[in-house]
């Protein structure tokens, strides 16, 4: 089973899709900001990052520029940014630091579900 | 080699250790706070926290600071400096293209809940609607007799979707009785979308508390 | 029926409610088989408080000026013994990982600096250095200065007798017992005068930012089950304090329930065989 973590200070967009991704057959983990986010993908394997932008202590953003630094095996999970902002610049930004796709809020259930498939069915690295 | 015992700094307080309220020991910092080695300026800007009159400098140097050691310590000063002015020249920051200066200013805007009260009326009808999404968060933080009241008027009037269920999210800790009504009421606004359906729902269970 | 007697019961939402509040202050996460370990100690609070139940609680909670009663609910959630090689994981891991990084990018030959704080009764300061004399290969290659402090000088004056009770020793084998301690009688021991006399002991708050500028220098810092008890303005001080403490590249260990994810980013997150571990950035 596919393990995807979700980053974001909101708990209703956690559960939101948890279980939207809990429907779609994947173990779902959570964290309450970037930094908490840090700390799990050292604890658990993550195939998956679904991430907000805007949370205390550690932003998305700089969630990701630390985790595609990171020397421990982890640089290259496939991170979806989840944001509220929705013009071109931030989507911009959030390729600029490693992200893999950047979405806004709210995301369609069918389409979360349809690119959290797409980007975990590679094989093992 | 081995375990040796370390030397014990008696710590006695004498006039060096006090803090001078003296424009010449301010100065010095302030100067401190623009070396090219960022632990000093990071030295700096912690002391700088007990001179009201630094808050511009510091604020300046925000805009402009690279390592994220300072930037803390530059937060941490002008928190514990706290007051009206502080409030005010951080406000701006909420709209930076920086996203570690827009959250680590919401964090310290939560801190200072008396001398940012005046302005949330204006933060919650601030035309971008990142803005109002933060006020909301700070205000789920704020010991006010009209956060409920607030949130209220949030979720019947706001456009936008995100701030209004950023609002609900709140509520979710939060709410009482006297939420609910707006909270039914919102998933006709936004065309029953599901992810607001699903927040209201939440929402409701647990202001109601019921099993 | 007495209050005491009184079953409250806290439904399910409260319940998740609550859980939402406390692990979004303090990034520890209740999951659903700590649902009586909680609500037990919440029910405790109520009727501490004279709360009229849940939802008087919980408003108190959130408006507490200075959140005091968060404080005491997070300190009757946390387990608060001390004992010799309490959570030794991390002792492990100084052995395995942390001395060997730090040797390995030392400039000079300085001491190695260890500082324990809280050390309440020295159970954690006396654990780290019989680690180091039993453990560490290269004991005798370094030069170790191990430093404890409290705020408290009465635990203070505990620590340095060093005398013990049966209950704090139940976790070390006997061979290190007997090695390191003197058997006084009637369940008590005493640690050895080598070990007493080892250690530098001295008071310290961790609020105070003058006490502070005295620490400095510190390779690893053992800071557990301390942070948890401050508020969010003063947690961030005692934080920054403990940043300061450390050089470049010092390590800082946290209790085995917390973490710097709602205290401060400054610190680089560090996995290490036996720990996660906190780095200040070299």
């Amino acid at each position: 089973m596919k393990r995807v973590l979700i980053i974001d200070d909101a708990v209703t967009v956690r559960l939101y899709h948890r279980q939207i991704l809990e429907g779609a057959g994947f173990q779902v983990e959570e964290a309450g900001n970037g930094y908490e986010g840090l700390e799990k993908v050292l604890t658990l394997k993550v195939d998956l990052l679904l991430v907000d932008v805007n949370m205390p202590k550690m932003d998305g953003y700089t969630f990701l520029k630390n985790l595609r630094q990171d020397d421990q095996g982890l640089n290259d999970i496939p991170a979806i940014i989840i944001s509220t902002e929705s013009e071109l610049r931030d989507a911009r930004a959030a390729y600029m630091v490693g992200a893999n796709l950047y979405l806004n809020k709210p995301v369609k259930p069918f389409v979360l579900e349809r690119f959290a498939q797409l980007m975990t069915s590679g094989g093992q690295t | 080699m081995g375990l040796k015992k370390a030397t014990t700094k008696q710590h006695k307080t004498d006039a060096s250790d006090e803090h001078r309220h003296d424009k010449r020991n301010q100065q010095h910092l302030l100067e401190q706070l623009g070396e090219s080695y960022s632990e000093n300026r990071r030295l700096a800007a912690l002391d700088l926290g007990a001179y009201p009159e630094a808050v511009e400098t510091l604020c300046t140097q925000l805009a402009n600071e690279s390592n994220l050691a300072v930037v803390e310590a530059i937060f941490s000063s002008l928190i514990r400096i706290a007051g009206t002015s502080v409030v005010q020249r951080l406000l701006p920051f909420l709209r930076s293209e920086n996203a570690v200066l827009r959250n680590q200013t919401v964090e310290a805007l939560q801190l200072l809940p008396d001398d940012l009260e005046p302005h949330m009326e204006e933060l919650l009808h601030d035309d971008d609607a990142d803005v109002r999404i933060f006020a909301i968060n700070i205000i789920g933080n704020l010991k006010h007799s009209r956060v409920n009241t607030w949130l209220n008027q949030v979720i019947e009037q706001d456009i936008n979707l995100n701030v209004c269920t950023t609002a609900v999210d709140v509520l979710a800790e939060v709410g009482t009785e006297e939420n609910i009504p707006a909270l039914k009421a919102l998933p006709a606004r936004f065309s029953n979308n599901s992810y607001v359906n699903f927040a209201v729902d939440l929402t409701i269970k647990r202001i109601s508390g019921d099993d | 029926m007495t209050d005491s007697e009184q079953h409250y019961s806290i439904t399910l939402e409260e319940y998740l409610k609550f859980r939402e509040f406390y692990y979004r202050k303090t990034g520890n996460f209740f999951d659903d088989s700590k649902r009586y370990f909680v609500d037990k100690r919440l029910h405790e609070r109520i009727l501490a408080t004279e709360s009229a139940g849940f939802r008087d609680y919980f408003v108190l909670l959130r408006f507490d000026a200075a959140g005091k009663e968060l404080q005491s609910l997070i300190n009757l959630m946390t387990v608060n013994e001390t004992y010799f090689y309490r959570e030794d994981y991390q002792f492990k891991c100084m052995i395995n990982s942390i001395l060997p990084d730090l040797i390995r990018r030392r400039e000079r030959d300085e001491a190695l600096r260890i500082w324990s704080v809280p050390c309440s009764t020295g159970e954690e300061a006396y654990s780290i250095a019989i680690y180091l004399l039993e453990y560490w290969k290269d004991i005798d290659r370094y030069e170790v200065e191990l430093s404890a402090s409290d705020i408290d000088t009465k635990v203070l004056a505990e620590a340095l007798e060093g005398e013990y009770r049966q209950r704090a020793i139940a976790q070390m084998p006997a061979t290190i017992v007997n090695k390191y301690f003197i058997a006084m009688g009637g369940g008590r021991y005493i640690i050895k005068k080598e070990l007493r006399e080892a250690i530098s002991f001295s008071t310290v708050n961790v609020a105070n930012l003058i006490d502070m500028k005295h620490h400095r220098d510190y390779d690893l810092i053992f800071c557990r089950n301390l942070l948890i008890y401050f508020d969010d303005t003063s947690r961030r001080q005692v934080a920054d304090g403990l940043y300061d403490a450390l050089r470049p590249g010092g390590y800082i260990c946290l209790g085995h329930s917390e973490s710097m994810s709602r205290i401060t980013s400054l610190f680089k997150v560090k996995k290490f065989a036996d720990a996660i571990v906190y780095q200040k950035p070299i």
